[in-house]
């Protein structure tokens, strides 16, 4: 609500309280989604291997700051526990993707922090630079004092609604892997993508064409780019470590309802062996 | 598969270090310029819990980082709980180097897999003379009963993940390690 930028890295682990503490799970998926009350849209990002645990949040930093909210970058056990090779961009690389945040540098007394575009986050200037303003929970006028008055605080949501949504295309990120001539799609995140990977390459050594398709930015999903996808292959298989978060978001970005689900949530991880099986007894 | 890959499992119980030798053996296989890499599976009971840790070693991308039960090649055990537990991830014919002071396979065991025994934990307490080098006798165990990466290599990874100052220590424990190792497989 006071459009403050902030990363969060969550490294899923079995829940729901205490759960399986020191096993793999991706069950706060569907929480990333809606982190708490109140409509506006969340940003999640989601890493798939070790390099990515790095570049993804970097790329949460800029996002937090270009669209001043939280963003949620989720690792699972799996990822968090690996140790293998990664290649990094080095600092400078990082350094110059870093896009400033905006700033007003006008007179202190036309400075309005929440008056902004329909769909564009708040300008919060550095603070103890002379330029004042207020920061609540509540809904909020132009200074960031509080108000009820209707008209307001209905634009003050449908911005905070709009400032994603009308961007979407500035946060989609995902990796097609072996989609160009795939008749059977795999779609799946985190570290259960690396298991699909494995899997794709014993499967395709048996003749049977899959490929993956995976989310990076879980949050606003990559809807139209699974849609394009879904609409021409007829075999999809989601693969996730909870009871099917992702698999009713795939469901509603294509509109199918035919999607099949391969699920696990014993805090073990998904074998290729499992899924090799399960494709092999769908299709 | 390709033959290239290693897949090797250290299990013991938490609290003993096997973590620490398959970062070694992943870090070393990187230097070489090939694909290294470890996971770790415990329970929440910390100390004391089953522990595995899985190096898969390969000069291909790895993607999948657990190893694939029934694929294992090489195990290496110091706990009786993680033995019987882990033991049938290992490939028929497979090598499993348990310390017999606490590891007791049965006489079906040791017609499935080719089972050394090496008294790890002893020979680091007593031998090298400090417990704590247990994973580094391990490590030398392992890789030369695999042959899986330049002992210089991993000795030169080893050193730079120890305290200076334990250095000497840790070289005569790789030694020992390795003399153990031949001695087992008739060298």
């Amino acid at each position: 609500m006071a459009e403050v930028p902030l990363v969060l890295i969550n490294v899923m682990r079995g829940g729901p309280s205490t759960g399986l503490p020191t096993r793999v799970s991706q069950g706060d998926v569907l929480q990333a989604k809606n982190p708490s009350h109140g409509d506006y849209k969340s940003i999640t990002l989601c890493a798939g291997s070790l390099a990515e645990c790095y570049t993804e949040t970097v790329r949460a930093f800029n996002l937090a700051d270009r669209f001043m909210q939280p963003v949620i970058v989720l690792l699972d056990e799996t990822i968090g526990h690996m140790h293998g090779k990664a290649v990094i961009p080095t600092a400078e690389v990082v350094k110059e993707g870093i896009v400033p945040r905006k700033s007003f540098d006008g007179p202190a007394e036309e400075y309005f922090p929440y008056e902004c575009e329909a769909d564009e986050p708040a300008v919060l200037n550095q603070m103890f630079t002379g330029y004042r303003y207020h920061f609540t929970g509540l809904h909020h006028d132009k200074n960031g004092f509080p108000t009820e008055e209707i008209e307001t605080c209905r634009k003050l949501i449908q911005r905070l609604e709009d400032k994603v949504a009308v961007h979407e295309d500035e946060l989609e990120s995902y990796e097609e892997f072996m989609m160009d001539d795939a008749d059977v799609m795999l779609v799946a995140y985190g570290s259960v993508s690396l298991a699909a990977k494995e899997t794709i390459r014993n499967l395709r050594a048996e003749g049977i064409k899959a490929g993956l398709f995976r989310p990076i930015t879980l949050w606003p999903s990559p809807a139209k780019k699974m849609k394009e996808h879904t609409d021409k292959i007829k075999n999809v298989l989601v693969i996730e470590l909870n009871i099917g978060q992702y698999h009713s978001e795939v469901q509603r970005a294509t509109a199918r309802l035919d999607i099949d689900g391969l699920f696990k949530v014993n805090g073990r991880a998904i074998s290729p062996q499992e899924i090799a099986s399960k494709v092999k007894e769908l299709y | 598969m390709s033959d290239s890959k290693v897949l090797m499992r250290f299990t013991g119980v938490g609290g003993q270090g096997v973590l620490l030798a398959g970062e070694i053996f992943a870090a070393a296989k990187i230097k070489t310029g090939g694909q290294g890499l470890k996971t770790a599976t415990y329970t929440s009971q910390v100390r004391g819990g089953p522990t595995v840790v899985d190096i898969q070693l390969d000069d291909k991308e790895i993607y999948y980082p657990y190893a694939v039960d029934g694929d294992v090649d090489f195990m290496l055990s110091v706990a009786e709980m993680s033995y019987r537990l882990f033991k049938n991830g290992v490939k028929h014919g497979g090598t499993i180097i348990v310390d017999p002071n606490l590891v007791h396979p049965t006489e079906e065991d040791r017609k499935t897999w080719n089972i050394h025994e090496i008294p790890i934990i002893t020979i680091a307490k007593e031998e090298v003379g400090n417990v704590i080098t247990q994973s580094v006798v391990a490590l030398a165990i392992a890789n030369t009963m695999m042959d899986a990466i330049n002992k210089d290599v991993l000795i030169e990874t080893m050193l730079s993940k120890v305290p200076a100052k334990v250095h000497e220590v840790n070289k005569k424990a790789y030694e020992l390690g390795e003399k153990y190792a031949l001695k087992a497989m008739g060298k």
